[in-house]
């Protein structure tokens, strides 16, 4: 009788400790999402590298939300602390409550809380940055120059959003910190944000690398809207080609130029540039070759699954949450906007010669933005090629972004 | 709320000023010695293609230049002939640097090209 007491016991203990009885309605809606992005991930092959493990870290909190669990203390009797372990005396320090001694017994964090100190301290951002820079080829932005005005313009979206934010209430850091979902550049958002509104850091992230992964269905329809069949057709002229020293300049030029303007930028960009460096320089190959391919890869699966992992349903589903997403979409949108209608006054200026869906590549999103001006022109012209032409403003976003970004946190932080 | 409005209208400002101007200043210095470094590059090109020209000069010179005379094998096609001929002289030497004056069919000078021809195709695996 004594064993099947203890049996009961010990499976009523599991029960009580289960998902069952610990998980409430909003983990289950948030596990529904997670299985959502998964198809979108899997299926559908949107942005899979940043997608799924988003999706998993979703998927991991919502079951399991003391996986990011932060450190804490846990009162124990010092009499009953000691008899379960044989009368050890420890260094734990003690409370006294009601004439009765308790030790303060540690109690770790859960495993993605600490993987997420490197989104916190804003260390992940600045070296996925790193990465990109060693992936990106300038080539593009040198040869065509004036791209940036479109990279620059694509970045409106970030303050005309930060407008809205105020407007519905959010105080300016965390407007900041909203707008810049319009940047579309996951690192950029996740690094402002956690230095101008880290409660936010999880409604903000998913938002910004969601919408990053749909920029094959946000970005067209806004493009084909704001321009005429005959603006869509234009094929631009070849680049001229750019010589190895202008390549190895670039970076060099641009830190100096960024970090003196905007002292705030200088982790973004920097961390951007080196990576550049190493892989124009071409005397350090093997660290470029791990900046692009390891550590890039390690800091992604850190990033992506601890930024899902923020998004536990009780946080994330509350009207505020949905408030965010649809500011970043419409961030996003402007941003898109901006970009192809400074491209159609360039279109004008030019003479007809450049194709203003380039502009739409300005927001950042690298290379999917870019990708996206591509294909939407050749539905229009199916030998026209884009991609080089769109790759121009699509790397200036990046700079635009980092520089948006230094702008807020210069005047917000 | 109105000190929120201006500051929105601030950062508006400040954001779009900024970061447009910090991208022209780019635009600027990229241009600038996007041009130099071609220049420079170009330069170095000439001379290079100057240098190289030199080489083939005293053959040329001694060469007799005769009128603009083209014959070729009876059913060839001239233009294509003198185009071909054309674009192999001006890649080995650059176009700046030679001027094409006639094209004549070379005297049978034995069997270089056949033996050579010859060798190549009865070469063993």
């Amino acid at each position: 009788m004594e064993i099947l007491n203890g049996f009961l016991e010990a499976i009523k203990g599991l029960w009580n400790d289960s998902g069952f009885t610990q998980l409430v309605w909003q983990n289950y809606v948030m596990i529904a999402v997670a299985c959502v992005l998964f198809y979108l991930a899997i299926k559908k092959q949107y942005e899979p590298l940043l997608l799924l493990p988003i999706a998993f870290g979703m998927l991991l909190v919502n079951l399991y939300p003391a996986i990011m669990a932060p450190p804490s203390t846990e009162l124990v009797e010092c009499t009953a602390y000691q008899a379960a372990h044989e009368g050890q005396v420890i260094n734990y320090a003690v409370t006294t409550l009601n004439g009765v001694d308790y030790y303060n017994v540690p109690q770790y964090g859960g495993l993605l809380y600490y993987l997420y100190q490197g989104v916190k301290l804003g260390i992940y951002p600045p070296l996925i940055f790193l990465g990109i820079g060693c992936m990106t080829d300038f080539g593009p932005l040198i040869a065509s120059p004036k791209s940036f005005i479109l990279g620059a313009a694509a970045q409106i979206g970030i303050f005309i959003t930060f407008i809205g934010a105020i407007l519905l209430g959010f105080t300016p850091a965390q407007s900041g910190a909203i707008g810049i979902i319009g940047g579309a550049d996951g690192p950029t958002a996740i690094y402002v944000t956690s230095k101008l509104a880290p409660e936010l850091l999880g409604p903000i992230a998913v938002a910004a690398y969601s919408y990053m992964a749909l920029v094959p269905i946000i970005q067209p329809p806004i493009m084909k809207l704001l321009t005429t069949k005959k603006e869509r057709s234009v094929v631009m002229g070849q680049l001229r080609p750019v010589s190895k020293l202008e390549k190895i300049i670039f970076p060099i030029i641009v830190v100096i130029i960024c970090a003196i303007a905007l002292p705030s930028a200088a982790p973004l960009v920097g961390m951007l540039m080196l990576g550049n460096l190493f892989k124009e320089s071409g005397v350090v190959e093997r660290i470029s070759k791990t900046a692009q391919n390891e550590l890039m890869n390690i800091i992604t699966i850190f990033l992506g699954t601890t930024v899902g992992a923020t998004a536990t349903g009780t946080v994330f589903l509350t009207p505020k949450t949905l408030g965010i997403i649809a500011l970043g979409l419409l961030a996003f949108c402007m941003g898109t906007a901006c970009g192809v209608l400074f491209g159609k006054i360039m279109y004008k200026f030019s003479g007809g010669k450049i194709n203003p869906l380039i502009g739409s590549a300005g927001v950042s999103a690298v290379p999917m933005a870019a990708r996206v001006a591509n294909k939407v022109g050749q539905q229009e012209n199916p030998g026209n090629f884009l991609l080089m032409h769109a790759m121009g403003p699509n790397v200036a976003g990046v700079i635009g972004s980092a520089v948006a970004a230094g702008v807020l946190l210069s005047v917000l932080g | 709320m109105g000190d929120n409005f201006s500051l929105s209208i601030t950062i508006l400002l400040t954001g779009f000023s900024v970061v447009f101007a910090v991208l022209l200043i780019l635009i600027g210095i990229i241009k600038l010695y996007g041009t130099v470094i071609y220049r420079i590059q170009n330069k170095k090109s000439v001379k290079k293609a100057s240098r190289n020209a030199d080489l083939p000069k005293v053959e040329r010179e001694t060469l007799p230049e005769p009128a603009a005379v083209v014959e070729a094998a009876p059913g060839t096609d001239d233009d294509e002939l003198i185009a071909v001929i054309s674009a192999a002289v001006y890649s080995v030497y650059s176009a700046s640097s030679v001027r094409i004056k006639s094209i004549r069919k070379a005297q049978d000078r034995g069997s270089a090209w056949r033996s050579a021809g010859l060798s190549d195709n009865v070469r063993p695996f």
